[in-house]
């Protein structure tokens, strides 16, 4: 009866957000446990879509979540969590990015590919269309074009479509005025049309991901 | 004026994110109509949309994520002070008194404690405690065969100082009844505080807190069995 405290996927009503905020500030771990669990997937995804290696990524989540709260006292109520916490993520993911750039690493092509396979199993019933082995296709196809993007675009395209964040919003992560993320979201929309042109994402571009779409 | 292909890819973001006014959406959606071209290249983006924001293939974080990032917090420990939340007039007053216990209390039970370890046989202050040390050393002297002599002789040299000892004890015993009522409302005040009757869980923890504290104390200085603090004090967090 009383689950108007979270939006229909799981993320945390404003309200919500604050009355546990306030409680974590005064040392309650219930609280504290609650909002990690209603961000750590969220969190873990981007992450994820930045770095492309998962032991990185725990790292990088891990430490982001030990940051916010560390600074949980001087937390500002005009913000969202989610907002603090992706601005702290998303440094993070430019360190380690550029650590791994110094140490003359590169991404684990091998592993990528193996994780993807491993992790595209469908999972959500209602994505029928999706599931067929062009959609699945298609879906790579889109997901490779965004991993060419680069970081700022990358994680602006993410914010966006996946956190539903403005452009507003997203300069607060990014650190950028608005319209620099707009410019961004622009630049990284024509290089997926670009990449993706020609590839099998032309002849599904009717695809539909989800039921409410139409 | 119908609009070209170029306008169109201009307006690309707009029509996109629906920043555009109705007549515009209009003008846009006459356009693509009769340009699939156009058409397709909007489809294109739409699809890399739907995909990013719904196609959740990413590995989820661990199960014991959160767990994990918690214990890596640091844990309140129990000198940390009682955490702030909202009070009624009240409650402040009770929490105020709570807190003056939490510091009073401790150190007086050390003093007491101090004593108690010191002059073992002065708790029932009634009784002069040279009395009882000459008793004492009395039934010693005879036991060793020690002259009489020798023990009223000891007996002498310790009288003033066991005078004194016993305005020490009588002093102890004073404070320690203070003690056992100060202890006796602070526990009572607790055990309301420790269950508020409509207050969520997470807020009980600051009376379960100086429970703990006070636990061994209360076990010291009066004989009434406590219930076991709550182990909800493990679950108390430090930012
Ligand atoms: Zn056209």
């Amino acid at each position: 009866m009383n689950q108007s405290n979270e939006t229909g996927d799981g993320r945390l009503d404003f309200t919500e957000e604050r009355r546990l905020i306030k409680a974590a500030q005064g040392g309650c771990a219930v609280s504290a446990h609650r909002l990690i669990s209603a961000h750590q997937d969220r969190l873990h995804a981007f992450v994820w879509r930045m770095l492309r290696n998962e032991h990185d990524t725990d790292e990088v989540c891990q430490e982001a979540f030990l940051r916010a709260f560390g600074a949980l006292a001087g937390f500002d109520f005009n913000y969202r969590f989610s907002t603090w916490l992706f601005t702290i993520g998303y440094r993070l993911c430019l360190n380690q990015m550029r650590r791994r750039s110094d140490h003359g690493g590169s991404i684990d092509f091998a592993a990528i590919s193996a994780t993807r396979r491993e992790t595209d199993a469908p999972t959500d019933a209602s994505e029928a269309v999706a599931n067929s082995d062009q959609a699945r296709q298609l879906k790579d196809a889109i997901w490779g074009a965004v991993d060419d993007l680069a970081p700022p675009q990358r994680a602006t395209v993410l914010l966006f479509y996946r956190e539903q964040m403005s452009c507003q919003e997203i300069g607060e992560v990014l650190k950028m005025p608005a319209a620099t993320v707009k410019s961004h979201l622009h630049r990284a929309r024509a290089k997926l049309r670009e990449n993706l042109s020609g590839s099998v994402a032309e002849q599904w571009a009717d695809v539909r991901f989800n039921t409410e779409a139409g | 004026m119908a609009l070209t292909c170029r306008n169109v890819q201009h307006l690309h973001d707009a029509y996109l994110d629906s920043d555009l006014s109705a007549s515009m959406i209009a003008e846009v959606d006459a356009h693509l109509l009769q340009c699939p071209e156009c058409q397709r290249q909007i489809d294109m983006v739409r699809v890399c949309g739907n995909v990013i924001s719904r196609d959740q293939s990413e590995p989820r974080a661990a199960d014991d994520f959160a767990a994990r990032v918690l214990s890596a917090l640091p844990r309140q420990r129990a000198a940390a002070p009682a955490p702030v939340v909202l009070l009624t007039r009240r409650q402040s007053r009770r929490v105020v008194l709570e807190r003056v216990a939490a510091g009073f209390i401790p150190a007086m039970a050390a003093m007491i404690g101090l004593s108690l370890l010191v002059f073992p046989a002065a708790t029932d202050h009634s009784t002069s405690p040279d009395r009882q040390v000459g008793r004492v050393l009395g039934e010693s002297a005879t036991r060793t065969a020690v002259s009489p002599t020798l023990a009223l002789g000891v007996q002498d040299i310790v009288s003033p100082t066991l005078s004194s000892i016993d305005n020490a004890s009588r002093a102890v015993g004073d404070l320690q009844d203070f003690a056992g009522l100060t202890l006796r409302d602070a526990r009572e005040q607790l055990a309301a505080s420790a269950n508020p009757p409509a207050a969520p869980a997470e807020d009980a923890f600051s009376g379960a807190f100086l429970m703990q504290m006070l636990h061994p104390l209360l076990g010291v200085v009066s004989p009434v069995p406590t219930e076991p603090a709550p182990a909800q004090t493990d679950d108390v967090v430090r930012f």
